[in-house]
């Protein structure tokens, strides 16, 4: 189950994915840790409030969000129980807008011994900061945060509309150690009582089981046209989705918002891909990385 | 502090208590320990909805663990819920949340409940009493057959108001409540206009009130950051750091 990214050793290949995980759920994983990794909710250089009105909704086949970045800014960041976690490296995920904002994250990620961080370059839910499709229009922000991360790892998290052969090929050559694919997809739903729109934005981001076979396409295109480690995100709900996932060439997979409904579901996850690779004689997962092109 | 846990409990009693209201009693299979006005995250094994629902516990028994939980036919995450068998198990999260600050608490109480609001009260009742020298309930429905009937407590005063006015006072709870009877602690579950009738008739009193509110969330615990609210101290969320807050901490609308 180990599998290595940069000199990483991830114990499982699985990863919460940020905004879905947050130290009071650890309370869950005691006695038992299944995941290799932990990447914590998204903070950005200044505080945000977030969205108002209503934040969440169920739909059919997944779960609709607009948070909008709720954190309390990078300074006021705070370790709390994550500090006792063992087995599983804890991930910074990272919102930065300007490359004066990237000492304040770098400084984090020193105090408390943090050797990898996830890039959110695709929150659709922030007013004003378009997810920019075209990632040569921050070339110059990409390379400055890879500079100052040398040593570390560092992904990218990506939207299905940025997975671009350019922008894949841009990540790669700054240096970056992978890329995550999806974040959540813009969506929206109408409340027909009030002939308006459900949530006080509009738009919404989309997770959920939905998004797999988009995202599973995303890991697919990226293996065909890049060698860069791919980090798995959308639509877990077993070892299935998992194995499929590797199978189109992850290195690691992320479970999201199944976590909500079922702390118990990454358990399952665990067990199910042991028992996939005992029936199948696979010692080690790289045997079918990629084995589907 | 309680410890949070995802279990399985199995159904051991269900009944209709009121139009589109189900009691259901359930036997866990670890103890969970809740504290009064704390609740659980509930959804039927497999479950065709993602998420969990929120509601409170109403009733716990120390003796044998048990507890159960009142089920208002909301939607089919509710209806998918109330369909579990006998002997059936439903997965849970909890006990979350911070419950009812009871702890001191003596003299006068009130308890303002409106619809499902009623909710958490029977487990809080049994907490209060032998404590508090008088408990005043003020139950507030839609119409008679919403009521949950067997809400007919030996040693409680009920007042009763429903809008159509087929049982009790016909109008809002909040009318009964003018009865100038000194109160040393109010509590209150309802819906939200009740919560902001009460901050703006009562100014003075929400020093003394405590009110459980309830919001969409994903996860119960505080990791989705859905139940957001603005409170005078900043923003809080629900599930986290309620679902019980000082009324005096409240701002209408927020």
């Amino acid at each position: 189950m180990r599998t290595r990214i940069n000199g990483l050793n991830f114990r499982t290949p699985l990863l919460t994915a940020s905004g879905t995980f947050s130290e009071e759920q650890l309370d869950f994983y005691r006695n038992r840790m299944p995941f290799g990794g932990i990447v914590l909710k998204t903070h950005t250089f200044l505080p945000r409030d977030g969205n108002d009105g209503i934040l969440i909704k169920e739909v059919k086949g997944g779960l609709l969000n607009s948070i909008g970045l709720a954190n309390c800014g990078i300074k006021q960041f705070k370790i709390g129980k994550f500090s006792r976690v063992a087995n599983a490296h804890i991930i910074l995920s990272a919102a930065i807008f300007d490359e004066k904002e990237i000492g304040a994250f770098r400084k984090t990620a020193e105090k408390y011994g943090i050797k990898a961080l996830e890039l959110n370059l695709s929150c659709p839910n922030i007013k004003g900061k378009d997810v920019i499709e075209d990632l040569r229009g921050i070339k110059g922000l990409l390379e400055e945060i890879k500079s100052v991360f040398r040593e570390e790892t560092v992904f990218a998290k990506l939207s299905y509309a940025q997975v671009k052969k350019g922008n894949i090929d841009l990540l790669a050559k700054t240096g970056f150690n992978g890329v995550t694919v999806i974040n959540t997809v813009p969506a929206c739903d109408i409340d027909i009582g009030k002939k308006a729109f459900v949530f006080e934005k509009k738009f919404a981001g989309l997770s959920g089981d939905l998004l797999f076979n988009m995202a599973l396409k995303s890991v697919i295109d990226i293996k065909r046209w890049s060698g860069i480690p791919v980090i798995a995100c959308g639509g877990v709900s077993s070892h299935i989705e998992v194995i499929k996932y590797i199978m189109a060439g992850a290195h690691l997979v992320q479970i999201g918002s199944r976590i909500f409904g079922d702390p118990g579901a990454p358990f399952k996850i665990e067990d199910g891909i042991k028992a996939y690779m005992k029936e199948n004689g696979i010692r080690d997962l790289r045997e079918i990385r990629g084995i589907v092109k | 502090m309680t410890v949070k846990k995802a279990f399985s409990a199995r159904l051991i009693e269900k009944k209709v208590v009121a139009e589109e209201t189900l009691l259901m009693k359930f036997a866990p299979d670890t103890e969970i320990a809740p504290v009064p006005g704390q609740f659980l995250m509930a959804s039927v094994p497999e479950s065709r909805f993602f998420l969990k629902r929120p509601f409170s516990v109403h009733f716990y028994y120390e003796d044998t663990g048990y507890f159960k939980i009142l089920v208002r036919l909301r939607d089919n995450a509710t209806r998918e819920l109330t369909s579990l068998r006998y002997g059936e198990a439903c997965d849970f999260i909890g006990p979350l949340g911070n419950g009812f600050p009871l702890k001191g608490i003596e003299g006068k109480v009130a308890i303002l409940a409106g619809g499902i609001g009623i909710a958490p009260f029977a487990y809080v009742l049994k907490s209060l009493k032998g404590r508090a020298t008088s408990i005043d309930v003020y139950y507030g429905e839609r119409e008679r057959r919403f009521l949950v009937e067997y809400w007919r407590w030996s040693g409680v005063n009920t007042f009763i108001a429903t809008d159509l006015g087929d049982e009790g006072h016909k109008g809002s709870v909040l009318d009964l409540f003018k009865t100038g009877r000194e109160y040393d602690s109010i509590f209150l579950c309802g819906p939200g206009k009740m919560l902001e009738a009460f901050m703006k008739r009562y100014p003075k009193l929400s020093g003394r009130s405590s009110a459980s509110l309830e919001n969409y969330m994903a996860c119960g615990v505080g990791a989705c950051k859905g139940c957001k609210i603005k409170t005078k101290s900043g923003i809080k969320y629900v599930c986290r750091d309620g679902p019980v807050f000082p009324v005096s901490e409240l701002i209408v609308n927020g």
